[in-house]
This record gives C-alpha cells, structure tokens and sequence, in this order.
C-alpha cells in the first residue's frame, strides 16, 4: 500500500500509463483470489462475518454458512502438529516444495490422517498422501483463467480429460458423496453460479468470453465490457485512503555464523517448482538450480564455477553448484527454487508477514562454504524418493 | 633558411616521402645547410609525387617527383637556390597541369602547411565562417541556395534544399554528418581534401551547423583511410583548442562539435542510409526512404548528410559570395568540381574545374593520353556504378544535366580511362561482380540479382552458339531492368549502368568481328 | 507460421488521429495518415504480393515484390514503405509490375531448394504462395549457379530447426526477435549474397542469447525456422483458442491440432495480453501434459509408507468422503480443510471452496497465493478499495517513466516483459529496484536510468523514503490529493512521512543505496507524466 500511496501521492492512479501493478506469479493467482480462496473471505472479497454477503450464499446454496473465519495455510500446518486438524484436500498445489521452512511442512504432513492430492503428477506433497486423485492439464481443461490485468480468458479443452475426468467434477463428487447436493452439468454453470453471487463478475459468462475473446472485471451492469483501468475518476472506495506503512525491519539479520543475505527468483526457462518444466525440454537451459554469489564473496570462501557449495541457515542446509556473478552485490547471494532436490527452501525462515502471513520469502541469512557432499536433506529427499516411486514403477 | 614543404599525404607517403625526408635532413646536416621542412597536403598531381616545393623569394618552386636517390644530385644542384636539375618544375602556378585549373575548393590544398590554423587563416581560412557568424540561419542558407551548390558525393542533391529541410524541422537535437566513407574506385578528392586542408572542412561542417541549428557533427571516414584518421584527430584538437569547436565558438552564441567515426569497411555505409545506420553502432544496410535522413536521420534526428566535398565548399561560398561561385560552371550545375582522373593515364590526378569541359577536354589536356600510348577505348565516369562512354561520347560536356543525358553521371567525379584493348564484357562482368562483393545483401534484386549477373555473363562468354548467346543476353537485360526498378538502393540500381553500356560496346565490337568473320557467300 | 491465417496487413495500424483518402487500383479508400500503401491495399481487400512485409513488424523493404506505381511519381516505390498520401492514385497491377515481381521470384527460387512436396512447409508457405501469386513457370538461371542449398541445418534447440538452406533472408525473424520479444539475438552476418541469419555471433541457437519464445519461428515465411513436432507430424488440421497456464500474463494461444493431438501452441494476434506474442513456456513447453510421469488414475493407500494402489474413481472418492466426515466425527467440524490452486481454473477453485464452506462445513479453505500475493490484495484493497491490479498491460505501452519493484519480468513475466522492453527503446525510463543486477538494468537498448540494489527486505523503506521525498521536494500533485484523497487520513500520513525515519538519508544506510541516488530516482517518478508501478513477489513476501 506504500505504492499505493506513492501513486496518489503524484496523481498516477486513475489514467492509462500510470497505475499499480503486481505482476503476478502463477496463471490463476488473480482468479484463485477473486474466487474466495480465503478463510476470511467469500469470492469478490467479501468477508465472511457480513451478513448481508453470507445470506445469499446461504439461500443460493441452501445451507447455513459458518461466519467466523477459518484457517490459514500456516495455521493449518500449527494445527496439523499439533493433532487437532487431521484432513486436507489439496488442490494443483506443492506445498511441500513452494512452502518455505520445509521441515515444518513436512511435519505437518505426517501429521495428517488423509491428506488427499489432486494433481497431475506424484508431487512432494503427494509423498505424505493417502490419496492421489489425478488432475487435468490445461490442455483438457474448460473454464477460465483471470491474468494479472483482471482479464478473464477462455480456457477451452483441447483434447479430453485423460483421466476422464474434470477437476470440477471430482470436487462436485467429493461434495456429494460427503451428503452435499453440489450439482453442475457443465463447468459454464459454475461461472453462471460465480456471475449471480459475485457484483465485480455479474456479467460474464462462457457465452460473452465467447464473443468477446475476454474480459477485465468488473464487469457488470456499471461496466458492461469490462474494466481495462480501474480508479478512473474516483477509487472504488471512494477517496483514496493514505494508510502508514511503517518500516519494520526483518528480524531475519545477518549475523558472523550466518554473513550472507539469501534472496530467491526464478529463471526464463522453468515454472515455479518445476512440475510442469521439468518434464520438458525446457531443461537443456536450467537442469538445475544454481547459487549465484558475487566474486567477492566467493573469494573470501575460496570458492570457484562450478564448485558445490552448502548453503546453510539456522534452519537447515541444501548443496547447490555456485556460479560466480556480478549481478549480485556483495553479501548477498541468489537462488531459483525450481527442482524439488535444490529444496532451496529448506533454508529458508518461516517469518510472516504481519497482515497477512505471507512468508518471508525472499531474506534470509545464510552462509556458503565449499563441500563435497549433498545435505542430510537431500540425502534423505533421494531415498524417500526412491522409496516412493518404486512401487509406482513395479505397478506400470 | 629554406622552406622546404612535402606533403604528408596518402599517395606520397606510400612513394617514400618519408625515405625522402630522412634523406634530406641527412645531407643538409652532412653539408651544413639549415633547412626547414614543411608538411603540406598534395596539391593533387599524382604524377608528379612526390612533389618537392621551396619557398624562393616567397614563389614557390617545384622539383618532382622526386626519389631518395636523386637527393643528393639536387643538393648538388643547389636547388634550395632554385638551381637548375632536371626534376626542376619551375614555378608552381605556372605548370599548366595547376594553371589551367580553377581551384575554389581545393584553393590552399598543398600550398600551405595542412595543420596550422595560422596559415590557414593568413589563406583566407575561417572567413566563411565570420561571414556566417554575422548571418542568419535563413541568410546562410539563402547564399547556399543561391551559390547553386548541389551535393558531391554523386546524387547532386541541391545543398541548400537539403539544409533547409533541416533548418525548418522542429526536433530538439539535429545532427551534421559529413560522409567521408570515399569508397568509389578511381576517387581520392576526400581523402586530398581532408588531408591538405582539413579546417576547410571543418569550417564547412560548422557553417553547417550554425544554419540548420546543429550542435554535433559527425565525420564517418573510410577505414582505409589511417593517415587521414591521424591528420583528422589532430586537427580536432587544434580546432578546438583554438575555440572554433566546443561551446560559444569564437565567443558566439554556437556550440558546436565534431566527432570522427571511422567507417566499418564496407562500399555500401557511403550510401547515406546506410552510414547512418553504421554511425549508430548497426549492421550498415541500407534503410528505405521517406522518411529522408533530413527529417529522421541519426538516431532519429533531422540530419544533414554531406559529402566531404560539398561541406568544404561552403566556406569560400560564404567567404566570396554566391554570385562569385555561381558564376562558375553552367546551367544547372554550378560552381567547380574537382575531377579525378586514373586508370589508363599519364597523367593521374586531381583536378578543379569549372563544369562545362568535354571530356575529351579534360583527359587531352590533362591526362596527356593514355599510359599505354594506346588510342582511348572508354572512359568510366562517376565511379564503378558510371557507364562506359565510348569514343563517340567523349564530347559529352562535363555537368550533370548532359551526363544524365547521355545515359551516364558524374557521380563524385572519378574519372576511369581504358585503351581500346580493353575487355568490355569483362567489364560488365567486373560491374556484377563488384555489386555481389559490395552489396549489403539487404534487397533480393541486388543481393542475388548480382550473382545471377556474374553467372550470366560468364555464359554469355562460353556460349556455344549465337541462339544460346543471345538467350542469355535477353536474361541479362530481364535481370538488369529487375534490378534497376526493383533494388532498394542505387547499388542494385545502378549496377546495371556500367553493365549495359559495357555490354553494348562489347556487342559493337563483336558484331564487328562476326561481320568480319562472316564468310561473304553466305547470303 | 500458423495454421490459423489472421488477416495479415503487412505493416503495423497507423494510430494517427488524421485521414487521407486515395485512389488504389480505381478504388478509394480512407486509411490513418502514416498507413501504408500496403495496408491501405489490404483494408480494400487488395493483396500486394509481398514476403519481408507482416503486420506484427515495422515495413523493412527488402523483398521487393510489393512495388507499386503511383501515377506522378517516378519508378516503382514498395508499398510497404511508401506511406499513404492525400489524392495518391496507385496501380498494384501493371504489366511492368507483373514483370518486375516475376524477376524477383525468379531470383528467390534461383537459390532455393525444389522440395516442395517434402518439404515440412508444403501448404503452409508463403514463398510457394507467392511463386503461384505472380505466376512464376521458369527458373531461366537455372539450379547451377552459386547457391545455399548445402548449408547446414542447426538443430540445436530442443524445439525448433534453423535450416538455412531454405533462407530467403527477409530478416522477418532477426526483427521479430528485435522488436517483438526485444532480445536481439539474431542478426545478418555478413553482406551481399553471403548475408545469412546468425544466432549471436555465427553461435548456434542453443548457445546464443536466444531465450526461444518462438517469435523468430512464427515469423519465418518459409521452413528455415520450424517447429520441430510439425516436422515430425506435419501440418496440423485444427486449432482452439486457449489461454496458457503458465505465468499471470495469462497469454491467448491457438493449440493447433491433429485429431487429437496437438502439434503446436501458437500464441494468437487477437489476444489482448499478448497480441501474438510468447515465451519459450507457453510456446513450447507443454509436453508435460502427455509425460510419463503423469498419473492418470486415482490412487489410494492407508499409510503413507505403503505403496500406491489405483483404483476406480468411485472407490477413491467414497474413500475420500468417508475418511473426511469420520475424521469431522473426531476431531470436530474443523479437523479438515483445504487448498485450493492458483494454477486450477476460476471454476475448479470456486468449487473447491464451495466445498470447504458448503460440505466441510467451516472456512478452512486457503490458497497458494497465501505465499505469493495476499499482502497485495490486503495493502490495495486498504488504499484503494479493490485489491487487483490498475491496468491492462497495454498501458505501460503510455508509461514515461516505471518503476519496477521485486521482479524480474524478463525470466518470470517474459511476454509483459518484452511491451516494457519496446516502451524503453521508445525512450520511457526504468528505476529498478531490486538487490540483483536483473536484465532490466542493462541489456540490449536497454538501460535503466536507476538500479537501486537495495538490501532484501527494505522494500517499504525505500517507498517511505520516495514519498518522504516527494512531500520535501513538494512534488506532490496536489490537486489530485486534494479532489482524490481522504484529507484526514492524508493529514495523518503525512506527518508519519515527514519522520526523520523515512528522510532519504537515514533510510539510505538501511538500504544501502546513497541518498542522492534515492532523491534523483524519486524525482524521475515523480515528475513524469506518467508514471507506472510494477512490483512482483520481492516486494509482497515482506511488506
């Protein structure tokens, strides 16, 4: 909201060229937002505790709705270890791998007594699951995607569901065989269903993004073809609320055992954790993840190209190959968190952003010294591997 | 103590001016003699360099050409006395080769010494210059138009039109670059020019800059060209040490610089285009028009582009006057032209003269006839993208509007002789193949139509028969019309210039043998 | 190349506000000021013949089969660069243009092998087009001559052949690569005939600067640069219009198919956040889909260190719904809950939540974006009233000056990346803040006016030293502040900005950038006429 704020401050919001924009990560970030994937909050961002929202839910779904919020990803995993929450359904997501602080995630797993994954391969998470309900690839997909401009594109299925089977129609069956009359002949009935409960979607439909190609919500009565710039005259909530954002530095400091800053990207030719990239070609440009760290740094280690390093925190420690770039400063070094062995993430902290308990991604101290050895980590990553999939081998 | 002046210039220096020099200043310290010797730039005679001049009772005396060996005999001879010897050329001004010239542009080149302000000042140097310094941009460009000056470098584009385009286009930055990439064979004023009197140049290009408001110029000079780098960058940093570069020139309210860009090596970055695009830091290919370069030139900017020639003519221009320019030359082509005579010659050289000669003019009384004392077969003029003129068109006046005429131009003024033993369908041959090496490759016309051309005229020569010859005679005029109307530039375009006109003199010739040879009972 | 044949205007939309009326072969015709003859043709449903010329690139000029006459005006102008002008009367079809296109076809196929019939762009080629186009019979140079055919095909990228064999060096794809993805990693080596595409330096493909986002191959008119699986399938029959799953640019593509098969994904001209634009992701990496890997029937086991077990759908999701309402029983309502995705569609996740609320009967749902974007949506939704994103990305395309936060749009926002790219070479300015030397900060014609490498974890210190900065400088738009903003709450920011804390050189030691880099940076922003934020996850997993 600091950019917010810098925007009004100079009259940048509001026109083309100007504006605020988060450049989102995954395809669907924006939609999977939109769609209410919140504890707090019901699609459209609207909370729970307001009535007024939860009664027409309530009458469109027939039944009564819970109006505190629920848990939180994090709040889950305390849960988990803790033993009083026992059941997940995942949906598409490595929480395994993406999470940061693996070791906690991974007790949390464990913890479970049915963790169900829905996905397209056996993913990490998969590993502490009881059940694996095979998912479709966007190929076999029929719905829609919002982008990170609100824009809300056809999804349309190329080839048909290889599992013969739709996502929706698993979720839908789930909620039947669970007593819950949840019924759709298509998924363009779900979208009608998003349409009449949500004001920012009132007018779209599978026939509109048919005919129009797409569209930016909000797209209703108010703005029949959408929305391509928002804040145009004045803000949605009225007059722009300058809020304080006050700096509160990390907690996360370097310190003499641990003098290096890690941060986190990712590279052209991988997808986030790689589920999908990793299986392709796409791997001649990035077979695996590499530390860059500034010559600098990498002298006062004696470390060259190419050697293997351990990347240490206080959390826990991976082996990479380093590379010796000037793009980072000195003191700081740099990593992708494409393949699941890297688990670069098993080094990072698990502190949360005040507001919204989103991680602390992107710092954390660590140190680098030359080895020639893998982590206990990833020693223990292959053997479960192996472990894992070797059954799966046998059954094909 | 006797001047003595050699000039330090490309075509000397490769005939040993330096051997020469070293030779001199060893015998006159052997015999005690105290001399001083002067660099200036070659007055253009090729002939007779090296050309040793002295300064005798303030005339200037000629000996050359002159060789290391022959030093000692003129010592000898006492020639820094005027002593007779047989190199001894007498007065300069009165070698007709120089007197029957008429030297605007080229009015200091090899008189004074090229790199000092001093004299070139005490030569009615940077007078254009205070004259434009007085002037508006409108007056400037008024007297520009008015001289009829029109672009050197082979296009005869009017200067004054070119700068006013300029002068009126709103841009915050606009750009003079001088093209100095001399790529035609057989042409050497540039590289003269900027080697014997380069603030003559220079004042030209900020002439330039003062009338269509630039404040950077640009020197894009051939890469072949190391010695004319060296005598460039000095007279750079004299010029601006001396205030007529840099900011408030001369305590005006002008800021100008100019910036030397050594050429990337290739015949097609003289295409202005194309130059521009190399002066930018790209791959040099031609970039079609409109825009014109006057409106979106470098990096986008209005920009003048000008050839070496005509930018140092503006300063006597502005120095005497447009009428006093004006009244040189005929009709619509103004002015003098310095004419670059080589090939088959005695007498190879550079020449200055006022439009309107034949050539047939020029080449008897300058050239002196051909090296090989053979009878003159053809002439190409205005470079290797000229047409061949024949005997019969050696009457052709010497302007621009009668070459055009004639089916030729004048292009930057080279002028190619060849005795009559000369192989014209080789020629032809040559004009393709030269098009193929020098191409950009950009446009299909010239970037295959040139192989395809060198392929077919080799088959013309090994044709077997008349039918299989004259079929590849009909494709060569198929490709020549393809690569006239449909090139991207006069590269493709002209191309077939040279080559039409040496095929058809090839095919007079031919036909005259095969008449010949053609048994007489035949019909 | 593409299956779908989008109505190609050769050169770019004139976006000029004035019109001029002209006269094409008889007809008249109304088009923007700065249309080419070419497209002005075209909007009157005339073809030119033409091969360098595509609307997704700015008129080059070299193939010259487009010529025209225009009647007043001396030889045969391109059309592709000629542009429009009031009461032009211009002739697409004279004899001596007939003439001239044949001569220059004559030429191509002079140096080009006769393989049509196997050839991998057989159907799918405009050099044959344009061979039928102008009539071309006979090739009177024969096949003898100097040529290319013995070039040698690179095949080095794991996705597409270059075969320069089959080269007619119209540049399409050396400016594709220049100013549709901006990456200039192709180039004409050498001049004249021997002028040949060159990845890099005479590298190949693979070792070049290429980032493979396949704008070279979609532009290649003929086979030189091909699609390696339509190679091996040949030239697909069907397409259907789709929307990538990869990043939050969200591209259109057209799955081009065989049966069922899919052959090739081709990024689509009429999708709004690409405009025919792609990655090397969503252009080529979706062989995952069909990868062995991939499970295709539910599996169950109880513990998780037994083996997998498939079974039928019914049985795993009886399991599933058993185990869940016995784990309810026990351990409460709450026990249970779940993820949704952020890569599933908007209906999969509306479901998935549906049944959290609806059958699990709490609100224990929450998705991956939790560790991505949520303090986006909560810090906009604040400030702002909504917590998306401003704009459309077309709208960088009007920016003066970005400032890009915490990403790093070339690796992880490539297509968005390249319109940020061509805006830059445009002559907008770009601060980048970010503690990595990303791409943004200097590469090809590009080159940021700022790079803050600021320490990780001093994002908001560095927007607080922005504003802090604008208010001590009164940069401030003050009447936007004052007609837009809630004053109370302004007044009460602003004497939080004012703090010593956020003054630029207390915050310069916590970043560790100098004060003065931050003051200039902060007045670039805040002086444009328009100015954009960009920001990605380095910002959100620590503001």
């Amino acid at each position: 909201m600091g950019m917010a704020n810098l925007a009004m401050l100079t009259g940048n919001l509001g026109f083309n060229g100007c504006g605020v924009n988060p450049l989102r990560g995954q395809n669907n970030v924006q939609g999977s937002c939109d769609m209410g994937s919140f504890p707090h909050e019901f699609p459209g961002y609207r909370p729970v505790s307001d009535d007024l929202t939860r009664l027409s839910f309530e009458n469109d779904w027939g039944l009564r709705l819970d109006n505190e919020p629920g848990y939180r990803i994090p709040n889950m995993f305390n849960e988990a270890v803790k033993g009083s929450f026992k059941g997940m359904y995942i949906q598409g997501e490595d929480v395994a791998q993406s999470d940061p602080d693996i070791h906690h995630v991974e007790a949390a797993l464990r913890n479970l007594d049915c963790l169900v994954v829905q996905d397209l391969f056996l993913n990490e998470t998969a590993k502490y699951a009881h059940v694996f309900l095979p998912g479709t690839s966007f190929l076999e997909k029929n719905g829609t995607f919002t982008n990170a401009e609100r824009r809300l594109g056809r999804v349309r299925p190329a080839i048909k569901p290889r599992t013969g089977k739709h996502e929706w129609q698993i979720t839908m069956e789930i909620a039947q065989a669970m007593g819950y009359p949840m019924h759709y002949d298509d998924s363009s009935q779900i979208m009608d269903e998003i349409a009449r409960l949500t004001p920012t979607f009132a007018g779209v439909s599978f026939d509109k993004l048919d005919r129009d190609g797409s569209l930016q919500w909000p797209c209703n009565d108010e703005a029949p073809n959408g929305t391509p710039i928002m804040h145009i005259d004045k803000f949605v909530r009225g007059l722009g609320a300058f809020e304080i954002t006050e700096f509160i530095p990390t907690e996360e400091k370097v310190t003499p055992k641990f003098p290096l800053l890690l941060t986190t990207g990712r590279i052209l030719s991988q997808y986030n954790v790689g589920a999908q990239t990793r299986r392709t070609e796409n791997n001649v440009w990035h077979p695996e993840d590499i530390l860059e760290i500034h010559p600098y740094d990498a002298a006062e280690r004696g470390i060259k190209n190419g050697d293997l390093i351990m990347l240490k925190s206080r959390k826990g420690e991976t082996s990479l190959h380093a590379l010796l770039s000037e793009r980072m400063q000195p003191g700081v070094v740099y990593t992708t968190f494409h393949m699941p062995f890297s688990g670069a993430n098993i080094v990072t902290t698990e502190y949360s952003d005040w507001a919204t308990n989103c991680p602390e991604y992107k710092v954390t101290a660590v140190q680098c010294s030359l080895t020639d050895h893998i982590s206990e980590w990833q020693q223990h990553f292959l053997d479960y591997q192996a472990k894992q999939t070797k059954p799966l081998l046998q059954s094909s | 103590m006797t001047k003595i002046y050699l000039p330090r210039e490309t075509t000397t220096l490769s005939l040993g001016v330096e051997e020469l020099i070293s030779a001199i200043e060893h015998e006159a310290a052997a015999r005690g003699i105290a001399i001083q010797i002067l660099r200036n730039g070659s007055r253009g005679a090729a002939w007779l360099e090296p050309l040793l001049e002295i300064d005798f009772n303030g005339k200037r005396l000629g000996y050359g050409p002159v060789t290391a060996s022959q030093i000692q005999s003129l010592f000898e001879a006492d020639f820094l006395n005027a002593g007779e010897h047989e190199l001894k050329l007498g007065e300069i001004s009165d070698i007709p080769w120089f007197k029957q010239q008429q030297r605007l542009t080229f009015s200091r080149c090899g008189e004074i010494e090229s790199l000092s302000i001093d004299e070139y000042k005490k030569h009615g140097g940077f007078r254009g210059l205070s004259a434009a310094l007085k002037s508006s941009s409108k007056d400037i460009i008024n007297i520009i138009l008015d001289s009829g000056l029109r672009g050197r470098g082979g296009a005869a584009f009017p200067a004054g039109i070119k700068w006013q385009t300029v002068a009126d286009a709103d841009a915050d930055s606009k750009y003079i670059v001088c093209n100095a990439d001399e790529g035609d064979s057989g042409t050497f004023s540039d590289r003269l020019l900027m080697e014997g009197d380069s603030y003559c140049l220079i004042e030209g290009m900020i002439i330039a800059g003062i009338a269509v408001g630039a404040e950077h110029g640009f020197i894009y000079l051939r890469s072949e060209y190391p010695l004319t780098k060296i005598i460039l960058e000095e007279a750079l940093i004299k010029a601006r040490a001396a205030g007529y570069l840099g900011n408030t020139i001369q305590d005006s309210i002008h800021n100008f610089d100019i910036h030397l860009h050594i050429g990337a090596g290739a015949y097609i970055c003289g295409e202005e285009t194309s130059l521009l695009e190399s002066l930018e830091g790209k791959r040099g290919q031609i970039r079609f028009k409109p825009p014109l370069p006057a409106l979106k030139g470098l990096h986008g900017k209005p920009t003048v582009v000008n050839n070496v020639i005509t930018l140092a003519s503006v300063p006597v221009i502005l120095a005497k006057g447009a009428e006093y320019y004006a009244n040189f030359g005929r009709g619509k082509s103004l002015g003098t032209m310095p004419f670059q005579l080589s090939g088959n010659v005695k007498h190879g050289g550079l020449v200055e003269i006022s439009f309107g000669l034949t050539l047939r003019e020029v080449i008897e009384n300058f050239a002196g006839g051909t090296y090989t004392g053979k009878a003159i077969g053809a002439v190409q003029v205005g470079g290797p993208l000229g047409a061949y003129f024949s005997g019969k068109q050696l009457d052709t006046p010497l302007d621009y509007e009668s070459f055009s005429a004639a089916g030729g131009m004048l292009g930057h003024g080279g002028i190619v002789v060849f005795d009559d033993g000369v192989d014209y369908l080789e020629q032809a041959r040559f004009a393709m193949e030269f098009c193929s090496v020098e191409s950009c490759g950009k446009c299909t016309p010239c970037r295959i139509g040139s192989v395809r051309g060198v392929e077919v005229i080799t088959r013309i020569r090994t044709a077997e028969n008349q039918s299989e010859r004259s079929e590849q005679y009909d494709l060569l005029e198929d490709l020549c019309e393809t690569m006239e109307d449909a090139s991207l530039c006069a590269m493709g375009g002209l191309t077939p210039m040279p080559v039409r006109s040496a095929v058809k003199l090839h095919q007079l010739l031919t036909e005259r043998t095969d008449e010949t040879m053609r048994p007489t009972n035949e019909s | 190349m593409s299956l779908e044949k989008d109505l190609d205007y050769g050169t770019p939309e004139s976006l000029c506000q004035e019109l001029i009326s002209l006269e094409i072969d008889g007809h008249q015709v109304v088009v923007p000021e700065g249309t080419s003859i070419m497209r002005a043709a075209k909007q009157l449903g005339t073809s030119i013949p033409k091969l360098c010329a595509t609307d997704s690139l700015e008129a080059f000029g070299s193939c010259r089969l487009c010529l025209v006459e225009i009647e007043g005006r001396r030889g045969t102008p391109a059309s592709c660069t000629t542009p429009v002008e009031a009461g032009m009367i211009v002739h697409t079809q004279t004899q001596k243009l007939a003439k001239l296109r044949k001569g220059v076809m004559e030429l191509y196929i002079s140096d080009h092998p006769l393989d049509c019939l196997t050839c991998s762009a057989n159907g799918d080629c405009e050099l044959q087009d344009m061979a039928g186009t102008v009539g071309l019979r006979d090739v009177r140079y024969g096949y003898q001559g100097d040529n290319h055919l013995n070039a040698t095909r690179d095949n080095s990228n794991p996705y597409f052949s270059f075969d320069p064999s089959k080269c007619i060096v119209c540049s399409r794809c050396v400016r594709a690569c220049d100013e549709v993805q901006g990456t200039f990693a192709l180039t004409i080596s050498k001049r004249g005939f021997e002028s040949h595409v060159s990845a890099g330096i005479e590298d190949s493909f693979l070792d070049s600067e290429c980032v493979s986002c396949g704008a070279c191959v979609q532009a290649c008119p003929t086979a030189t640069l091909m699609e390696k699986t339509v190679i091996e399938h040949g030239v697909p029959e069907h397409s259907i219009e789709t929307t990538c799953a990869y990043c939050g640019v969200g591209c259109t593509f057209n799955a081009e198919m065989k049966g069922d098969q899919v052959v090739r994904m081709v990024p689509a001209k009429s999708g709004k956040a690409n405009e025919g634009h792609a990655c090397v992701k969503g252009r080529f990496a979706w062989g995952y889909a069909s990868h062995k890997e991939r499970i295709l029937k539910p599996m169950l086991r109880s513990s998780i260190d037994d083996p997998w077990r498939e079974v039928s759908w019914e049985e795993a999701i009886q399991f599933t719904a058993k185990k869940f309402r016995e784990l309810q029983q026990e351990y409460g309502r709450k026990a249970i809950g779940g993820i949704s995705s952020s890569r599933a569609t908007n209906e999969e996740v509306f479901v998935v939540q549906k049944l959290v609320r609806a059958a699990f009967e709490n609100n224990n749902i929450d998705t991956c974006a939790r560790v991505c974007h949520s303090p986006t949506g909560f810090g906009l939704n604040k400030t702002l009233g909504t917590s998306a994103g401003t704009q459309d990305f077309i709208s960088v395309e009007s920016a003066d000056v970005i400032l890009l936060i915490g990403a790093n749009p070339t690796d992880a926002h490539p297509v968005f990346a390249s319109r940020m790219k061509k805006r830059l070479r445009e002559g907008a300015q770009i601060i980048v803040v970010d503690p990595r030397r990303i791409d943004l900060v200097e590469s090809p014609h590009i080159k940021a006016a700022a790079h803050l490498a600021i320490l990780p974890g001093t994002n908001v210190a560095l927007i607080n030293a922005f504003a802090h900065i604008i208010v001590e400088e009164d940069l401030v738009d003050w009447d936007y502040v004052n007609h837009r903003c809630d004053k109370d709450l302004f007044e009460n920011w602003l004497a939080f900005i004012k703090r010593e804390q956020n003054s630029p050189s207390y915050v310069a030691k916590v970043l560790g950038v100098e004060a003065e880099t931050l003051r200039k940076a902060a007045r670039l922003y805040a002086r444009a006429e328009r100015a954009a934020i960009y920001y990605g996850l380095g910002v959100t997993a620590h503001s």
